[in-house]
């Protein structure tokens, strides 16, 4: 395995495990907000709000694993160079767009709709999708 | 069921999957458990197969109507208020979640025949024995949750519902008989949902009668006052915003959807008519709509312009009496033409100078999602505010203008403007005919003023000294010596006809009026009440007497026997005269040594007005 791999590997290793301790203090926040009963949370006006939080925790949380996962693949696949690159970068893309979109259309809500920063989700879920095709691909290709 | 899922989820987790014989068990037990509850899936209350069975009217999304259902999605915060509302309860299909009554068990006597409710799983029944006949009766839809709560049966013709003869009171925590919860006799027959409350109870309905057989196959979009009953259909509007870059631009832009109706984007007018195809005294305004009404209903729709299809009833002032109490006129209206019962508020506010001037409809002053259930007032409309948002130039001269302390609540604009005036529901509530007080309404139409129904224990003398003293508008209205000298509500208390007895009764426990008239005189006068020939004129009575500190706990029944109410007003006259008063008022029918001048309180009450008095609440 080349050394670029390595150091990938240890950073995806880093990122997926901090990106899981950020989102599960998250989930503990959110609990909190139910444990405590607090409006902007629960008051079934706030629906949409808890919706969009919930998401953002829960993809956040994935998307940690995902990091951890390729961290796990990139030392199993030593000899993917060309695509893990493109690989790496969407993913840690999607983590920042995915639950960030997520928390930021729980923020400002029009009703039933999610606030604007909702937006932000179709495009991290594209750039997921770039990077598990690049992973799903070099796996196929590099296997043993 | 939910404790053995619970259970097997619990054992599922415990199970080492490894062993193919323990998850096999698993699945099992799940699926059994499973086909169990799917074969004990019966109709139950409430559902729409339900609603074929027993015959009830059917709600059909038709006509473009969607139901409540659809607009939750997107206004989740719109659906939460609405359906805390007493709009949304005022018809329900009856299921364990809405019946709010003491139903199992209870036994009533009423008509000659005995009354037995009784439960089985989530159905509600009534059966009527009478001596060795017994007929059983399943109520299907009850009407309000918030003061009084009725039931519907199936009367098995088509979807013809009829009434239960029996009412919940909410606050009381008790059944009354159907016909003494109105004030005054009603007529004698017996009302179908389906012709009658179906106008305003539901949304959007259809009588569907058939013009040969009379049968009812009634549709309606949705049981109760619900979303499209004040936005109109809502099909398109649903259909439309199926896509997000619409909604998106919407969110941005602040001129709101031309698909659906504002009520608080249409004009004032067309806004008020909103509340008014419901809130107003009104029949169908020709022939054609007349007769068409009981197969197609109305075909007003919100924002549509109400007139077109209504004819708002109103009473021309001054018009003479016909004698007869079921007359509309009678019935709804004092003779100045004023509405003197609940929920024809329309009638009132577009009487009013308020809203002459276009600007002014209900909701200046009521809010549909932001407002407590009870009365829907917005936030903050509750004071002056309503009042001042128009009438600014008032806010710092409330005490000069009203001629009481401003932080009393004589300098209330409501209490001037809107007196309770109005009667519904065994009690007094606002007029929405904004008017100044005047002895004229009084004296020549008999509606009491706001003057003197707060301050209980002047006459109509005082109250003309006071008006010609403080305001330009003249009063020249005579009166006779006895409203020149004696208390007005005395008078209406103890001479008027019922529906005066039964304001001056609720007012004199009306905490406001006590604290400006004292509360150590009116016992009696409640007391007399209490033997009143109506039954919600005592009722009211006895709610006032209970607000005295010497009556907290006094016995009484208002639907007792005409025996035990006349004992009832010997012992209220017995607990008033044990308390010591320093001198007699002869205003309020005392003698000088403070005791009641009985023999000027008989004399006046055989000058009771006796005719029969129907409030059609």
């Amino acid at each position: 395995m080349a050394d670029g791999g390595k150091v990938l590997a240890g950073t995806h290793l880093r990122i997926g495990w901090w990106t899981v301790l950020v989102f599960l203090t998250l989930g503990a926040l959110l609990e909190a907000f139910h444990a405590l009963k607090a409006p902007l949370y629960v008051d079934a006006e706030n629906e949409t709000r808890r919706l969009m939080w919930t998401l953002a925790h829960a993809h956040g949380t994935l998307l940690g694993l995902l990091h951890i996962a390729l961290a796990v693949t990139l030392t199993r696949l030593p000899g993917w160079v060309r695509s893990r690159a493109t690989a790496s970068n969407c993913l840690k893309a999607a983590t920042v767009l995915l639950p960030g979109g997520f928390f930021l259309g729980g923020v400002a809500v029009h009703g039933g709709d999610p606030g604007l920063g909702i937006v932000l989700v179709p495009l991290g879920a594209l750039v997921l999708f770039v990077s598990v095709f690049q992973i799903a691909r070099a796996a196929s290709r590099h296997g043993e | 069921m939910e404790a053995t899922l619970f259970v097997l989820v619990i054992a599922a987790a415990l199970v080492p999957l490894r062993s193919s014989w323990g998850l096999c068990a698993v699945v099992v037990v799940l699926a059994a458990a499973g086909a169990t509850a799917w074969s004990r899936r019966a109709p139950v209350a409430g559902s729409a197969e339900d609603a074929y069975t027993e015959r009830r009217p059917l709600e059909v999304r038709e006509e473009g109507f969607v139901s409540s259902k659809s607009c939750r999605g997107c206004h989740p915060r719109e659906y939460d208020t609405w359906h805390a509302s007493f709009h949304r309860t005022m018809t329900q299909v009856v299921t364990p979640q809405t019946v709010i009554s003491d139903w199992d068990g209870t036994q009533l006597e009423w008509g000659g025949r005995t009354w037995s409710f009784a439960r089985e799983d989530d159905r509600y029944y009534i059966d009527e024995i009478d001596g060795q006949s017994r007929t059983r009766h399943r109520a299907v839809v009850s009407t309000g949750a918030n003061h009084q709560q009725l039931y519907w049966f199936s009367s098995g013709k088509g979807r013809e519902l009829t009434l239960a003869p029996f009412t919940w009171l909410v606050a009381e925590q008790r059944w009354i008989p159907y016909e003494q919860s109105f004030l005054g006799p009603l007529a004698d027959v017996p009302p179908v949902w389906n012709s009658m409350c179906i106008k305003c109870h539901s949304t959007a309905y259809r009588p569907g009668q058939d013009p040969e057989t009379g049968v009812l196959d009634t549709k309606v979009a949705e049981l109760g006052i619900a979303c499209e009953a004040c936005h109109g259909p809502g099909e398109e509007h649903v259909r439309l915003n199926r896509d997000p870059l619409r909604r998106y631009a919407l969110h941005l832009d602040d001129r709101g959807d031309p698909s659906i109706v504002h009520p608080a984007r249409v004009s004032a007018r067309r806004s008020a008519q909103i509340c008014g195809q419901c809130h107003s005294v009104s029949q169908p305004k020709t022939h054609a709509l007349f007769k068409s009404w009981m197969q197609t209903g109305t075909p007003y729709r919100a924002g549509d312009d109400l007139e077109e299809t209504h004819a708002i009833i109103r009473r021309p002032k001054g018009m003479s009496d016909s004698g007869n109490p079921y007359d509309i006129f009678n019935s709804t209206f004092w003779r100045d033409g004023v509405v003197r019962v609940s929920g024809r508020e329309y009638n009132g506010t577009t009487d009013s100078p308020c809203y002459k001037g276009g600007d002014f409809s209900c909701l200046s002053c009521h809010s549909m999602h932001q407002s407590d259930p009870v009365d829907q007032l917005a936030r903050g409309m509750r004071g002056d505010e309503a009042c001042l948002q128009c009438h600014s130039d008032f806010s710092k001269r409330i005490a000069q203008h009203s001629h009481h302390a401003a932080d009393s609540s004589g300098a209330r604009c409501y209490n001037c403007h809107m007196p309770h005036t109005t009667y519904g529901l065994y009690k007094a509530m606002r007029s929405h005919t904004v008017r100044s007080p005047s002895i004229e309404e009084s004296v020549r139409y008999g509606r009491p003023n706001a003057c003197n129904l707060c301050h209980l224990d002047k006459s109509l003398g005082w109250t003309k000294r006071h008006l010609q003293e403080w305001y330009p508008t003249p009063q020249q209205t005579i009166y006779s010596e006895e409203e020149r000298e004696r208390s007005a509500a005395a008078l209406w208390l103890l001479r008027g006809d019922a529906g005066q007895r039964g304001l001056a009764a609720w007012h004199m426990g009306w905490e406001p009026a006590l604290e400006v008239s004292g509360r150590d005189w009116v016992a009696p006068f409640l007391g007399i009440a209490l033997d009143d020939p109506y039954a919600a004129v005592r009722f009211m009575a006895y709610r006032s007497l209970k607000r005295l500190p010497a009556f907290k706990d006094f016995d009484y029944d208002y639907l007792g026997t005409p025996q035990a109410r006349a004992r009832a007003l010997d012992r209220a006259l017995a607990t008033w005269s044990e308390q010591s008063r320093e001198q007699g008022r002869r205003e309020i029918y005392q003698s000088p040594d403070g005791t009641l001048d009985q023999a000027a309180v008989d004399e006046v009450r055989k000058r009771r007005d006796n005719r029969p008095v129907v409030l059609a609440e």
